[in-house]
């Protein structure tokens, strides 16, 4: 069988049910790098420019853990995926990147993703991945489909307010909690590793924890209105979107932003937060910059004082 | 007579503070941490009990700090608390009504918005420690002065210099070339502290409700250049408080007092503790590729506690091996 790598990185956390649903449906053994460690971080740090974020620099490891591993690695140059809206620089340039900087590396399924215009093209990219696997353009059409409806699924339970365990196992919240929004990429929040496992701490201290990814594209959209211009990133306008919603649900108790150092479209979101955010609304805000040391003990502190202040109390 | 003891253990300085009942302060000391947290809490005790009256016993104690973990492993604590809402406790005590908190220490600052008595908002410094005690330090050492000489000679500027205080190698760089230029060394201190206080300002203290009664606190309130270089740029007046350099501990000390109120006795291990061995061993697990460095804390060379694992591993073991061991 064919041997399919994806990185568990970046868009991973977004879009694997639809990829390992689609890569399974063609045939394809689907082989995806284990959650992010020391190693996979170490490896990644090495073999990028010091420029990149350091989600981008992770991505570059788990692409190295699995390079002797796998025929294919998927790695799609995913340029835009809705009108008029891009994602992050950085992203677009990761397949130019990989050859370079990694040696002995198997062949890339690295298709163009472009819907900045208009979708027309897309089912024939599909198409051209499809075909590496078999030559029945029915299958790679239903095999696509199959795997949007899993995809849908999987956005439906994050819009119920629960956090998948195949995206991260988190403990139970027993007894009483408050809700409490963070605001982060989901390949950063998601990564127990690289988030110095912030969703499990904020459990472990009551708190439930709410993602951007629980709020739907509609409400997003209609929350971004007082915006006077349109915001370019489509990450960005997920986040900004998503905390303007949290900021007015009155069973949100605080915010907290978290971003990777480093990374420019977060740096513009995080003024536009504070900016509006001090308009309308009076919740506590925590602002959390994650980087390549392992400060953890920093980071605790600042969620134990986070907690002791969105529960009101010092004993 | 009951007293309570605080021990806040920083990156730079450890301090200890006793209050009585009242949670008036009796005695305070602030002695360096030098990169020996086990060797400072074990020396603070000895000064402390060696100051103790006869009739005073210590009934709780609190810990706080980058090193509240190990300080309350070491000494039995029955409150460890994080540095933010020990600092928001004790400025609370001191000054009742305070709403703004602004604390310098020697690797993080922060800002602390309070009301009615409570945390409201706070922010600490990034990935950054530019413009702390430690930067403070290093600049003194560089021109031979000693650190209080340093933070006076502030005070006797005409015509502060301009120096970038985004980032300390930057800042330093600045001053060496303003030295070079031929400025006068307390214009160039001067300017220093204000650079400081400018990137405080932007940084912690963005989008902050700044508002009066404000204290400064934490080891670099000591330095009366930074109090003025605030004075001058929040055009307000700033408190420094009487125990401004311990204020973590004594925060510590008082949540030690209501802590023991609430549970009725304490799990301080008493003086004996000062006459035992304290090591602290590491290693590398080699379990998984984290590789995590998990750290033993060995009393009279009996395994007394661990940490540092991510999973759990060996923290797990340790009553095990404590069960083993009796």
């Amino acid at each position: 069988m064919v041997k399919v790598g994806i990185p568990r990185a970046l868009w991973y956390y977004k879009y694997f049910p639809l990829w390992e649903s689609f890569f399974k449906d063609l045939g394809a053994e689907i082989i995806v790098s284990p959650v992010t460690n020391k190693n996979i971080l170490d490896q990644g740090v090495k073999l990028i420019v010091d420029e990149a974020c350091l989600p981008v620099k992770v991505f570059f490891g788990h692409v190295n853990y699995l390079k002797d591993k796998v025929d294919y690695i998927f790695c799609p140059r995913i340029v835009s995926v809705e009108k008029k809206k891009f994602t992050c620089p950085k992203f677009m340039g990761i397949p130019d990147n990989l050859y370079p900087n990694i040696s002995g590396f198997p062949q890339i399924i690295g298709p163009t993703i472009n819907l900045s215009k208009n979708d027309r093209d897309l089912y024939k990219t599909i198409w051209e991945v499809g075909k590496l696997f078999t030559n029945n353009p029915l299958k790679v059409t239903l095999a696509w489909q199959n795997g949007l409806k899993k995809l849908k699924k999987f956005n439906h339970t994050l819009e119920e307010g629960k956090i998948p365990s195949q995206l991260i196992k988190l403990p139970n919240l027993e007894g009483e909690f408050l809700n409490i929004a963070v605001i982060g990429h989901e390949y950063l929040i998601y990564d127990s590793y690289l988030s110095m496992n912030i969703l499990a701490k904020l459990t472990e201290l009551d708190l439930n924890p709410l993602t951007p990814q629980m709020v739907s594209k509609i409400t997003i959209e209609k929350e971004l209105e007082i915006i006077p211009k349109r915001i370019f990133w489509t990450s960005a306008q997920d986040l900004l979107g998503s905390t303007f919603y949290f900021t007015k649900k009155e069973d949100v108790a605080g915010i907290i932003l978290v971003s990777a150092f480093g990374c420019g479209p977060d740096a513009i979101t995080q003024s536009l937060i504070t900016h509006f955010h001090k308009n309308y609304a009076k919740k506590p805000v925590l602002l959390l910059t994650i980087d390549e040391h392992s400060g953890e003990a920093g980071i605790t502190t600042r969620l134990e004082a986070f907690a002791d202040l969105i529960k009101r109390k010092v004993v | 007579m009951n007293v309570f003891l605080g021990i806040d253990v920083g990156s730079v300085s450890s301090n200890f503070v006793i209050v009585d009942e009242d949670l008036q302060v009796l005695d305070a000391i602030y002695l360096r941490t030098q990169g020996k947290p086990l060797e400072i809490i074990k020396t603070g005790l000895m000064q402390i009990y060696t100051r103790l009256s006869k009739n005073q016993r210590i009934s709780g104690v609190g810990t706080t700090g980058s090193g509240r973990q190990l300080a309350a492993l070491v000494v039995g604590a029955d409150v460890v608390k994080n540095e933010i809402t020990a600092h928001a406790v004790a400025a609370a005590h001191s000054v009742p009504d305070v709403h703004t908190v602004l604390e310098i220490g020697g690797q993080d600052s922060k800002i602390i918005i309070l009301e009615q008595g409570i945390v409201a908002d706070f922010a600490m410094n990034t990935v950054c420690a530019a413009g702390t005690g430690s930067f403070l330090d290093q600049q003194a050492a560089r021109l031979g002065l000693s650190i209080e000489k340093f933070s006076q000679l502030a005070l006797e500027a005409t015509n502060p210099v301009r120096i970038a205080g985004r980032c300390s190698v930057f800042a330093e760089s600045d001053m060496i070339h303003k030295q070079q230029l031929g400025h006068g060394l307390p214009d160039i201190v001067a300017g220093l502290c204000q650079a400081l206080v400018r990137n405080y300002l932007n940084n912690v203290g963005k989008g902050k409700d700044i508002r009066e009664p404000i204290i400064f606190q934490g080891g670099v309130a000591a330095n009366p250049g930074i109090k003025v270089a605030f004075e001058k740029a929040l055009n307000t007046k700033i408190i420094v408080p009487k125990w401004f350099g311990v204020m973590g501990a004594l925060g510590a000390a008082i949540l030690a007092q209501e802590t023991v109120a609430k549970k009725g006795e304490s799990s301080f291990r008493g003086i004996e503790l000062v006459e035992s061995q304290y090591k602290t061993a590491s290693f590398d697990c080699q379990g998984c590729p984290n590789v995590c460095e998990v750290i033993e804390l060995l009393v009279d060379e009996k395994l007394y506690a661990r940490w540092g694992d991510k999973c759990g591993k060996w923290t797990d073991n340790l009553q095990k091996v404590k069960a083993s061991n009796n």
